[in-house]
C-alpha cells in the first residue's frame, strides 16, 4: 500500500516548478520531505492531493488512480499553509464538517487537543494568529485518522512548547496505530530524529530518496588543521568544507579511512542530516 | 459517498439568504397590514405584489453568483473530487429552486387571501398569471405557477453559477475583458442596430420570434429552460473539472 | 531519563540502549521490572519509534531484556551481572583508551597518570 508519483512535471508560466518527479510513500512510515524555499515541496503535495493538476505524470494511491477519485483521495489529508476554510467559519463548525466528510474523524479527540493547545472552539478561523491557524490545522490532521497524513510546514509560527506538544501527540498517535506521515519542513534539525525516510527535493527534482540511516551512513565529516584536512581529502568525494580560522571540517561521501597516514591528527565524525542537506542543496 | 455531505455544504451557502429573503417579503406585507387601521378610504393605498417571482428570479441569480468559491475550497480540503461537487451542486440547484418556487406560491396565496379581506389594499397575481394571462386562482393554477417559477429559477441559477465559475477561472486580464467587455459589446451592438434601421428590421423581428418560439407557452418554456440549464451546467462542468486551488 | 546527545557522535538507538543499561546497573531498573514502552521512549525523546525499538532490541539480543507477548519488555534475570561483565570488557576501550590519549595530548607522563589514577581511586573509596 503506498502513494506513487510518477514523472510529475508542473510549470507556472515560465517557471518549471517540478521537472519529472517520481517518489513513493509507503504505508506506516514517517517521511521527511526536505527542500529549500521554492524547491517544489508544496507544489508536489498540492498535486498529490488534487488541489492543482500536473502538466504530466501520474498519481497512484494504493494502486488506484489518485486524481479525481473520491475513495483514493479520502485516504489522504493535507495540512498546508493555505487556509481553505471560509473566513467566517468557527473552529467547532470546522470540526463538525470534518466529521461529515471523514467518517473516521474523532471529534472528542480534536476538542481535547484544542483545549491542550489553548485553541478556543468558538474562535473564527480568519481571526486566528499564524501560530493558532497552524494549530487548528494540525489538530484536524491528527484527528482525521486516514492512512496518509501530509503536513506542510506544520509548526509554522508555533512556540517551543506547542512544537514539543505537537511532536509528542504525533508520535503517540503513530505508535498507537501507525500511519504514513509526510513532514515537509525547513526545520531539519527538529525532525531529524522523527523521520525514518528522507526525500530531498532540489530545484524541482528529487535529489535523494532513501532511509535516513542509509543517507547518513553514506558519508562522514573530517576535521582538523587546514593543511591536514586538505591532504586527506585529496581524491575523495567532497561535498563541501566549513572553515573556522585555521581549522577545517570537510563533508565527505564514502567510508572514512581512519588508518591511513593522512588521517593522523584528524577527527572523524558522522554526518548530521541538516549539514548534509545544506551541502547537498547548495548550488 | 461524499455526495451527501457535499450537498449539505453547498446548501448551507444558500439557506440563510433564502430565509432572510422571505422574512423581508413577509415583513413588508405584515407592515402594510399593520398600517390598515390608520388608513382612511381617501388614502389611495394599494399594496400590489404582482409577479413577486420576477424579484425572486433576480434573487436566485444573485445567490448563485456568490456560491462557488467557499464551498469549492472547503470541499477540496476534505478530499472531495470536482465530479462529486458538481453532482452535489445539481442537487442543491434543484432543491433551492424547488424551495423558492414553493415559497413564492405560498407568498402569492397569502397576498391573495389578504386581498379577499382587504381588496382595496392587497392583491397578488403571480408572474405566471401575468405573462401567460391565466385567469383565476385554483389548485391547477398554483401548480402551473410553481412549475413556471421552478424552471425559471433553474435557468437563471445555473447561469449565475456558470458566471461565478467562469470568473474564478479567468485571470485578471480575462476578468476585465469579460466583465467590462461584455456590457460594452452589448451597448455597441445595440447602438449599431438602432443606428441602422435596415439591420434592425431583420434582427429585432428575429429576436422577438425566437423569444416567442421558446417561451410562448408553458410547455415550451419548460423545454427551453431545461435546455438552458443543461447547457449552462455543461459549460460549468467544463470549467470546473480543471479548476485549481488558487 | 537522560538527555540525548544530538550531535550525531553516537547513534541514538545506541544511546537509548546504554541509558537503559545504566539504569539496570545502577539499580534504577530492577530485574523483572518493565522497561519503558516504545511509545514512552519515542515520545519522551521525540524520536522515530523504529529507533527506540532498535535500542530495545539491542538489549534483547544481549539477553539483558526479554519480551512478554502482549505485555511489554522486561529486565531479564541476571541482567545486572551480565552488564557488569560486558562493561568490564568494554572498560578499557571506552574509558582507558580515551584517557591515555588525552593524557598524551596534555603531555602527562605515564607514571604521573598512574599516580593520578591511584589518588582518585583512594578518594572515591573514602567517599563510598
Amino acid at each position: 500500500m503506498s502513494i506513487e508519483l510518477a514523472n510529475i512535471t508542473k510549470s507556472f508560466g515560465q517557471v518549471q516548478a517540478l521537472k519529472g518527479v517520481s517518489a513513493v510513500f509507503h504505508e506506516e512510515r514517517i517521511y521527511g520531505l526536505l527542500g529549500r524555499n521554492g524547491a517544489g515541496k508544496s507544489t508536489l503535495l498540492n498535486i498529490l492531493t488534487g488541489r492543482i493538476f500536473p502538466d504530466s505524470g501520474t498519481v497512484t494511491v494504493d494502486n488506484e488512480r489518485g486524481t479525481e477519485n473520491d475513495s483514493a483521495q479520502s485516504k489522504i489529508f493535507l495540512m498546508s499553509e493555505t487556509t481553505l476554510h471560509p473566513d467566517f467559519m468557527r473552529v467547532n463548525k470546522a470540526f463538525h464538517w470534518a466529521g461529515m466528510f471523514y467518517p473516521g474523524f474523532d471529534e472528542s479527540y480534536a476538542k481535547g487537543l484544542a483545549q491542550e493547545f489553548g485553541l478556543s472552539l468558538k474562535a473564527k478561523i480568519s481571526g486566528l494568529s499564524t501560530g493558532y491557524r497552524s494549530i487548528f490545522k494540525l489538530i484536524l490532521a491528527l484527528s482525521v485518522n486516514v492512512p496518509y497524513v501530509l503536513l506542510d510546514e506544520p509548526v509554522l509560527g508555533l512556540d517551543a512548547n506547542h512544537r514539543e506538544l505537537f511532536y509528542r501527540r504525533l508520535l503517540e498517535k503513530y505508535t498507537e496505530k501507525p500511519f504514513t506521515v509526510v513532514l515537509s519542513t525547513h526545520l531539519i534539525e527538529e525532525v531529524a530524529n522523527l523521520i525514518e525516510d528522507v526525500i530531498i527535493i532540489k530545484e524541482g527534482k528529487v535529489l535523494r530518496q532513501e532511509s535516513r540511516e542509509e543517507l547518513l551512513s553514506g558519508g562522514y565529516t573530517v576535521s582538523g588543521g587546514s593543511a591536514a584536512v586538505e591532504t586527506y581529502i585529496q581524491g575523495k568525494n567532497v561535498l563541501g568544507i566549513d572553515a573556522l580560522g585555521g581549522l577545517r571540517t570537510a563533508y565527505v561521501l564514502g567510508v572514512p579511512e581512519k588508518d591511513s597516514q593522512s588521517a593522523m591528527d584528524l577527527e572523524f565524525g558522522p554526518m548530521d542530516l541538516q549539514k548534509l542537506f545544506i551541502q547537498l542543496t547548495n548550488s | 459517498m461524499k455526495i451527501y455531505p457535499s450537498f449539505r455544504l453547498q446548501l448551507r451557502d444558500h439557506i440563510p439568504a433564502v430565509i432572510i429573503y422571505y422574512i423581508v417579503l413577509i415583513s413588508m406585507a405584515l407592515l402594510s397590514l399593520a398600517l390598515i387601521p390608520f388608513m382612511t378610504p381617501d388614502d389611495n393605498v394599494h399594496v400590489t405584489t404582482n409577479g413577486v417571482t420576477a424579484v425572486t428570479i433576480i434573487f436566485a441569480f444573485i445567490c448563485s453568483l456568490c456560491a462557488f468559491k467557499d464551498s469549492f475550497f472547503l470541499s477540496i480540503q476534505h478530499s472531495v473530487s470536482r465530479r462529486t461537487q458538481f453532482i452535489a451542486r445539481l442537487g442543491t440547484l434543484g432543491a433551492v429552486c424547488a424551495v423558492l418556487a414553493l415559497g413564492d406560491e405560498l407568498y402569492t396565496l397569502m397576498l391573495t387571501g389578504l386581498g379577499r379581506l382587504f381588496p382595496t389594499v392587497f392583491s397578488g397575481e403571480s408572474l405566471y398569471q401575468m405573462i401567460y394571462s391565466y385567469d383565476g386562482m385554483s389548485p391547477k393554477g398554483s401548480v402551473f405557477d410553481i412549475i413556471f417559477s421552478f424552471f425559471s429559477f433553474l435557468a437563471v441559477s445555473s447561469l449565475g453559477y456558470l458566471l461565478t465559475v467562469l470568473n474564478y477561472r479567468l485571470n485578471k486580464i480575462g476578468k476585465v475583458l469579460f466583465w467590462a467587455g461584455t456590457p460594452i459589446a452589448v451597448v455597441l451592438i445595440a447602438s449599431y442596430i438602432s443606428a441602422h434601421p435596415s439591420v434592425a428590421g431583420i434582427i429585432i423581428p428575429f429576436l422577438t420570434g425566437l423569444i416567442w418560439a421558446l417561451f410562448s407557452s408553458l410547455p415550451r418554456m419548460i423545454i427551453s429552460c431545461t435546455l438552458l440549464t443543461v447547457v449552462f451546467s455543461g459549460l460549468t462542468w467544463l470549467l470546473m473539472r480543471r479548476a485549481g486551488v488558487k | 531519563m537522560q538527555k540525548l546527545d544530538l550531535s550525531g557522535e553516537k547513534p541514538i538507538f545506541l544511546q537509548i540502549a546504554e541509558s537503559l543499561e545504566d539504569a539496570v546497573l545502577s539499580g534504577a531498573l530492577t530485574e523483572g521490572e518493565q522497561l519503558p514502552s516504545i511509545t514512552e521512549l519515542s515520545v519522551q525523546y521525540t524520536i522515530n519509534p523504529a529507533t527506540a525499538l532498535k535500542g530495545i532490541n539491542l538489549l534483547v539480543d544481549q539477553g539483558v531484556a526479554y519480551k512478554k507477548r502482549g505485555v511489554g519488555m522486561f529486565v531479564a534475570k541476571g541482567a545486572r551481572a551480565l552488564l557488569q561483565k560486558k562493561r568490564q570488557g568494554d572498560f578499557s576501550k571506552r574509558f582507558v583508551a580515551a584517557m591515555v590519549l588525552e593524557a598524551a595530548r596534555l603531555g602527562i607522563a605515564r607514571q604521573e597518570l598512574l599516580d593520578m589514577v591511584a589518588q582518585e581511586y583512594d578518594c572515591a573509596g573514602k567517599g563510598r
